[in-house]
């Protein structure tokens, strides 16, 4: 037994044993194909280049310029006439929450509504079904953390349906994503919309994309399809993004982080399009004329601890503003109102959010009394 | 583009297909969501707990 060579190695450690059998224990691949090999030494030294570039995801196309679209300006947001929104949240992880819409007064939302949000760790899915029984709903399923499929349904009785899938996959350094807008072929092709994406990030703040877009309806007689351009430059506390879409239009957006509570953002869209020129006369169409347009829009947001407030002014005369504020820990008062100094009329919405539990836990937590993990908060009044 | 040909019947049989998928999705789709959320609730609410807008704890 004072062989050293003896000694029994643990179980646990068998890569230790070098039996060429063994997946870890092989410390080289066989050199016997040198076409193999020298591929090989390709993409290692071209992944090993990427990484060195320390890239990072450069966010999806779709969100491109969200920081302005979407978090700045009031497109997201702005309704007309009364609405309530009562929301009940029944559990926190995973997210499970119903909510029911009420409306008045508006040309866009229905006057009743009811929704559902899961989102869990895979799986997402959000339904809405409104009074006259439309229906939208989406759902994404992660099959890991880099590929997403993802679902929207649109339906509504006596109309078409819409259905679009799509496949978003996130790479360190690139995303692609490919979807596919009510794709059949039952008209003896393919017809429906597909569109194709990538965006590539340059260098740490620089990416660049190119969308394309094939579409073919079944009623048209011939297929169509366009290219798109992106860029996005994030500094950090500012964003740039520009967009050349393929249906004749530049949109240049810049988003600025002026303070920690307020952002900025500033959108510049201008369009090239066609129009018929028609004889004064007669009214017959004698021509065409390029017609080229342009739009600015600036809009600041304000978020303090129990209100957001967001105002926007455009090249068109529009005045706009979004306030939210939490008068209780559950209740909050939403205002919307828009001036349209050019055309001399305005739009204004009133509504109120409740929110509900469906548990206690989670009520003690809207109150504010307990946090996340259930412990109570300091200076909270006491619960039994 | 090269054509895909589909002989009527199996067309026929499709269409009908995607019109059950679109009624159940249509009226399936949100009671999925609600059990799906259901399970995953710690008190497991019942339907009219599950539905009402009200606080019931």
């Amino acid at each position: 037994m004072s062989d050293s060579n003896s000694t029994p190695v643990p179980l646990t450690d068998m890569t230790k044993l070098s039996i060429p059998t063994l997946p870890n224990a092989v410390s080289e691949p066989p050199k016997s194909n040198p076409f193999f090999q020298y591929l090989n030494d390709v993409y290692t030294t071209i992944s090993e280049h990427r990484s060195n570039l320390n890239l990072e995801n450069p966010g999806t196309i779709e969100n491109l310029n969200k920081e302005v679209s979407r978090d700045v300006f009031l497109n997201q947001y702005f309704f007309t006439g009364l609405k309530a929104d009562l929301s009940k949240v029944f559990s926190m992880s995973p997210a499970f929450q119903t909510s029911h819409s009420l409306s008045m007064g508006s040309q866009v939302l229905p006057p009743y509504a009811f929704g559902a949000v899961y989102f869990g760790d895979k799986i997402f899915m959000q339904g809405n079904i409104d009074n006259d029984l439309s229906f939208s709903g989406r759902a994404n399923y992660g099959w890991d953390k880099n590929n997403v499929s993802k679902l929207t349904l649109q339906l509504v009785n006596n109309q078409p349906a819409m259905v679009q899938l799509e496949q978003d996959y996130q790479s360190s350094d690139f995303s692609v994503n490919f979807k596919t807008l009510n794709p059949s072929i039952l008209n003896n092709e393919f017809t429906g919309v597909a569109v194709a994406s990538l965006l590539q990030s340059l260098t740490r703040k620089l990416s660049v994309g190119i969308e394309t877009t094939y579409s073919k309806q079944p009623n048209s007689p011939v297929p169509e399809s366009a290219i798109s351009y992106y860029t996005r430059y994030n500094n950090g506390n500012w964003i740039f993004s520009s967009q050349l879409l393929a249906q004749g239009a530049l949109v240049a957006s810049f988003w600025r982080k002026v303070s920690e509570r307020v952002e900025a953002g500033i959108e510049t869209q201008i369009t090239a399009s066609v129009k018929p020129i028609t004889d004064n006369l007669m009214g017959t169409p004698i021509g065409f004329e390029p017609v080229i347009e342009g739009e600015t829009t600036l809009g600041a947001k304000y978020e303090y601890r129990q209100s957001v407030f967001r105002g926007q002014i455009d090249s068109k005369g529009k005045v706009g503003v979004f306030m939210e504020k939490r008068v209780l820990p559950t209740v909050s008062i939403l205002f919307s109102g828009e001036i349209d100094h050019f055309k001399q009329n305005s739009r204004l919405g009133v509504g109120l959010q409740f929110e509900s539990a469906g548990d206690e836990k989670i009520m003690m937590m809207q109150q504010g009394l307990v946090d996340a993990n259930g412990n109570p908060v300091p200076g909270a009044p006491q619960v039994n | 583009m090269s054509q895909i040909t589909l002989s009527d019947e199996s067309k026929e049989r499709i269409i009908k297909l995607l019109d059950y998928a679109r009624t159940i999705s249509h009226y399936g789709f949100i009671p999925m969501i609600l059990y799906l959320g259901w399970s995953s609730t710690s008190n497991k609410p019942n339907i009219f707990n599950l539905l009402s807008p009200f606080p019931t704890v």
